[in-house]
């Protein structure tokens, strides 16, 4: 155990400190902004915190609001890659010192991606005020607008999605009297007006084809319905749902029998090879009345990119039946290994669901896991892998209840999954409490997002439109 | 909400105008108290009025038409009465006048120059859209005032300042992710963002005309006829602002945003004071007075006393303003629907257009959430309401209520809440809003409010069969009397099929409402046009609700 510098007899616990936000033990990227934290509770007069570590030196910081120095942070974690650091954390109350006991912060060798691009929204229910999608450099705070809906007023943008954490393939909806799908290959954007006589809605959940060459997208139609009870709030119901398959080149939708049926079909995703989709699928109820009857399995469809066909049959790879519980949000590693999906009790919208948790599919030998490692008894909604599939980020609403925050955990290559961090803040405490945004969507990027704000300004208030069609 | 952090001085600053938006925010927050609004509106057209003064005298002094100056305070006074005109339009001007007052005491014109292209930026940055009024004023000055040649150094300094106007909010745009021409007219001086602030326009145009044209108007040198222009000056402003101010004010709108700040204050006898005086007739004021009616005990009594407009003016259907929802969620508050109150107050908030937040939504959400037990929430909207002024001392108060059942339990309000909010989860339904009421008292069969509203639905509803129905659960809530309209309704459906004359009601009626509902029934009988009569005698009575309100 080392001692904390500058601090004189402190009084030694066998408890870890309690900080905000919780990094004890936490497995960290070697590039991650410093981890800055507040010791909680009452009456403290001072902190003191040594980073130390086998190379690289240590850090050593006091005073109530310390911060660490960014050059020194990333010297140290840049140093112990693949290895760990020790924080010894004294706190000074009624002018004695206590220390607590070290924690460690694991840092993984394997990379994170650049940064991460997310919704800012208030958790609200069908109003929404000033949102926007906005990137963060994962190295630093750096937070950049990339589009607010005070650019085109009255607007709301959601359900942004890259391919692979490409930047340079991405699909944006905005939706309001200027609204459009925006979807942006190599920096060239394209204004689609999504809408057929054939198809049930605007495209909605998006999910790009490794190729970059298709979108498969959900068409839902949906009705929004509040609980009474006190510990729920909103749901958001399927009245329809369909999957469809957009090619940009073409602006063609391929659609097949088996993706439209009288169920519901949703969240799409693409796997790692492309050759398969997987998707949500529930039996139709009668809605309200069996709202909570609505429980969605997990399913695949063969896909054959070279002719952007569909195979004949649909597979059922996790039935409800047998657990009787809800799936969502399908998300493929790209490394091929995995499938993470949100399980709550029913329903298609677990953001609203304190039970929804995390878990891991594994696609080689069929096995389930939940993600004990990262769930909490709050919500644990939408995730994205990183590029490199070592890391995941999810929107969780453990910290507070209500509005959003995002984790980011590490799943080394033997499938073990690190504790997850709070993405981190210059003021963590202050930060968070303040802000009245919930987080949305995160998605990785491996570079900065480079959309053209003057092209997106102008192609959205022209009303010029794409109009997508039906592939006969 | 005005918040006392650095942090929100900074992302309010941090855009074209911010600094105007801030002082807005700031003397707004004095808006909890209606006089303290009126003396801070007062004060900031009196100041505008005293810096254009100070200049336009610079221009030209000519004392004959001082009674002019005036007219732009008089004309923001107008625009005020839209309550839309947001104030940190006219902090805007001010600080524009301010830089001018500040560029007239450089004597030395080089400096004086070079500090104009300076400012030209910075106020736009700071001030926003009102920026042009300085460097047009500051122009003027150079040749009414300085008295300086049109040279071609004073060309120079036209043509560089009207780049700097042309570019200041070209270059914003780079930055900020706003329309141009919000960028041009000033971002936060209209609640409504797609509709440009003519109205301070107008206002800026005036400034600038005002003294430029009195110095056309001849100096006036008998006292005589002095005295009589600005006598005649003085009565056509007083007659013309009187009427322009009486035509721009939207009585109906200020009479339904009076109910809804009593409502929010809780100040109940007001409403009843204000609906003696002028009974309201739009849903919103209707449901506020009815409210205030059941939080004094007296609605099954006295509803019918007033105007009612169905049951849209008992539970107001949801709209997406930021007004409306304020007021029905403090319905649904009161009657323990907690979930919905929360529901409606969150939406009313995120409707404020200009994307602001509000410290008595924060204040009831806080609650809400405290009565749901969710205090991790209910503690973020406590903490930030302890960085406002009018609102710290109360949530440093309740921060002590988190976690503590009992405390919250003993409660005068939360608790009783607590109480009656509903203990099954279901799903809300717009078009059952009877139903809901039924369910929220069978929750509670304390809730004597929510058995009113219940029975009070049915009977603006028109379901006499519904009401029939559910009278009877209110034997148990301690009624010293059947009431007024329960007596009406019930007397009505019992002289379908018997004759009260001859046969007693199996309820307790009051003889004067029998002899009411004959002299009613003679009436409509013996009248072809029956109506104005009946809204005379009978206007309070539930049988004409019943027959003639639509």
């Amino acid at each position: 155990m080392v001692s904390c510098e500058h601090v004189t007899s402190p009084l030694f616990t066998n408890t870890y400190p309690s900080i905000y936000p919780d990094y004890v033990g936490v497995t960290i990227p070697a590039t991650i902004a410093p981890l800055n934290f507040t010791m909680l509770g009452d009456g403290i007069e001072s902190i003191d915190v040594v980073v130390k570590a086998n190379e690289g030196g240590e850090l050593h910081e006091s005073g109530i609001d310390f911060s660490f120095s960014p050059k020194e942070w990333r010297k140290i974690l840049e140093s112990n890659r693949g290895d760990s650091i020790m924080v010894t954390v004294c706190v000074k109350k009624e002018k004695k010192w206590i220390q607590y006991r070290d924690f460690p912060l694991y840092i993984s060798k394997d990379s994170i991606d650049y940064g991460l691009v997310y919704r800012l929204v208030a958790p609200g229910y069908e109003v929404y005020s000033k949102m926007g999608i906005y990137q963060r450099e994962l190295r630093s705070y750096t937070q950049k607008t990339l589009f607010e809906n005070t650019l085109i007023t009255g607007s709301c943008v959601n359900c942004h999605s890259f391919k692979k954490a490409s930047p340079d393939y991405s699909s944006l909806h905005v939706r309001g009297e200027k609204g459009a799908t925006i979807i942006t290959i190599n920096g060239v954007p394209e204004f689609l007006d999504t809408r057929t006589e054939s198809t049930l809605s605007n495209f909605v959940y998006p999910y790009w084809h490794p190729s970059g060459k298709y979108i498969a997208y959900s068409v839902n139609n949906t009705r929004q319905a509040f609980h009474m009870g006190k510990d729920e709030r909103v749901e958001v119901i399927d009245m329809a749902s369909d999957i469809i398959v957009y090619q940009p080149n073409t602006k063609r939708i391929l659609t097949n029998s088996l993706l439209a049926t009288k169920s519901f079909e949703t969240f799409p995703a693409f796997s790692a090879d492309g050759r398969t989709l997987f998707f949500c699928s529930a039996d139709q109820k009668a809605i309200p009345e069996e709202y909570k009857e609505v429980k969605y399995s997990l399913c695949s469809i063969a896909f054959d990119p070279e002719k952007g066909t569909f195979g004949d049959h649909i597979d059922t790879l996790i039935s409800t039946k047998s657990m009787n519980k809800s799936i969502s949000f399908p998300r493929p590693s790209y490394d091929g290994k995995y499938l993470m999906f949100t399980l709550s009790d029913y329903g298609n919208f677990p953001i609203w669901h304190k039970e929804a948790d995390l878990w891991l599919f594994n696609l080689t030998n069929k096995s389930l896991k939940r993600l004990d490692e990262v769930n909490s008894n709050d919500t644990e909604s939408y995730h994205s892998w990183s590029s490199n599939s070592r890391w995941f980020v999810f929107s969780s609403r453990r910290d507070g209840g209500l509005y959003t925050r995002l984790y980011i955990a590490s799943i080394n290559e033997d499938g073990f999954v690190g504790k997850p961090f709070l993405l981190p803040q210059k003021e963590p405490l202050t930060y968070y409490d303040e802000s009245v945004y919930s987080y949305n969507v995160p998605e990785f990027v491996s570079s900065p997002v480079k959309w053209n704000l003057r092209e997106m300004e102008n192609g959205l208030t022209s009303n010029k439109r794409t109009h997508v069609t039906i592939q006969k | 909400m005005f918040l006392y952090t650095s942090d929100y001085f900074i992302d309010r600053i941090s855009h074209p105008g911010g600094l105007s938006d801030y002082l807005g925010n700031f003397f707004i927050q004095f808006y909890i108290y209606s006089w303290a609004g009126a003396l801070i509106l007062s004060s900031l057209l009196v100041l505008l009025q005293i810096m254009f003064v100070w200049i336009a005298n610079r221009m030209n002094k000519n004392p004959a038409c001082y009674p002019l100056s005036l007219l732009p305070a008089i004309a923001y006074w107008i625009l005020f009465c839209d309550e839309n005109y947001m104030l940190s339009g006219l902090i805007s001007l001010l600080l524009n006048l301010f830089a001018v007052i500040l560029s007239i005491k450089i004597s030395i014109r080089s400096i004086r120059l070079i500090s104009c292209f300076v400012a030209i930026p910075i106020l736009y940055f700071f001030s926003g859209g009102c920026f042009w009024v300085f460097v047009i004023f500051v122009i003027l000055l150079e040749i009414y005032y300085w008295r300086e040649r049109m040279d071609s150094r004073w060309w120079m300094f036209v043509l560089t300042s009207f780049l700097l106007i042309v570019f200041s909010p070209l270059i914003a745009k780079c930055f900020y992710q706003y329309p141009l021409e919000r960028l041009w007219w000033g971002i936060g001086f209209y609640r409504f963002p797609t509709i440009p602030p003519y109205g301070q326009f107008f206002v800026c145009l005036l400034l600038i005309l005002i003294p430029v044209s009195t110095r056309f108007f001849p100096l006036l040198s008998s006292m005589k006829k002095y005295t009589l222009a600005i006598i005649l000056q003085l009565f056509l402003i007083l007659i013309t602002g009187t009427y322009l101010i009486n035509t721009a004010a939207n009585w109906d709108k200020e009479e339904v945003m009076g109910y809804i700040h009593s409502v929010q204050m809780q100040q109940w006898d007001r409403i009843l004071v204000m609906a003696d005086e002028k009974n309201p007739t739009s849903p919103i004021s209707v449901s506020c007075l009815n409210l205030a009616l059941a939080k004094k005990s007296v609605l099954a009594d006295k509803m019918f006393s007033y105007y009612q407009n169905g049951v849209e003016g008992l539970l107001p259907t949801f709209e997406r303003d930021f007004t409306s929802p304020l007021s029905t969620g403090e319905i649904y508050y009161h009657l323990g629907m907690i979930n919905t109150a929360q529901r409606f107050v969150f939406e009313a908030m995120e409707a404020i257009p200009d994307y602001q937040k509000s410290a008595y939504c924060f204040k009831r959400l806080a609650e809400t959430n405290i009565i749901n037990g969710q205090y991790k929430v209910a503690g973020k909207y406590l903490k930030m309401l302890k960085q406002t002024l009018f609102y710290r001392s109360w949530a440093m108060e309740v921060l002590a209520f988190l976690n503590d059942e009992e405390k919250i339990n003993k409660h005068p309000d939360w608790g009783e809440l607590k109480r009656m909010r509903f203990k099954q989860d279901f799903l809300f339904s717009a078009n059952e809003r009877d139903v809901m009421l039924g369910l929220l008292f069978q929750n509670n069969k304390s809730n004597r409010m929510a058995f009113e509203y219940l029975i009070a639905y049915t009977l603006l509803d028109k379901n006499l069969e519904h009401f029939y129905r559910y009278y009877p659960l209110g034997r148990y809530l301690g009624y010293n009397h059947i009431p007024k309209s329960y007596q009406e309704a019930l007397l009505f459906m019992w002289c379908q099929n018997h004759n009260p004359l001859r046969e007693r009601t199996p309820w307790s009626i009051n003889p004067k409402i029998i002899e009411r509902l004959q002299g009613y029934a003679q009436i409509c009988i013996q009248q072809k046009n029956s109506e104005p009569l009946l809204r005379n005698d009978f206007g309070d009575t539930y049988w004409y609700y019943l027959h003639f309100r639509k």
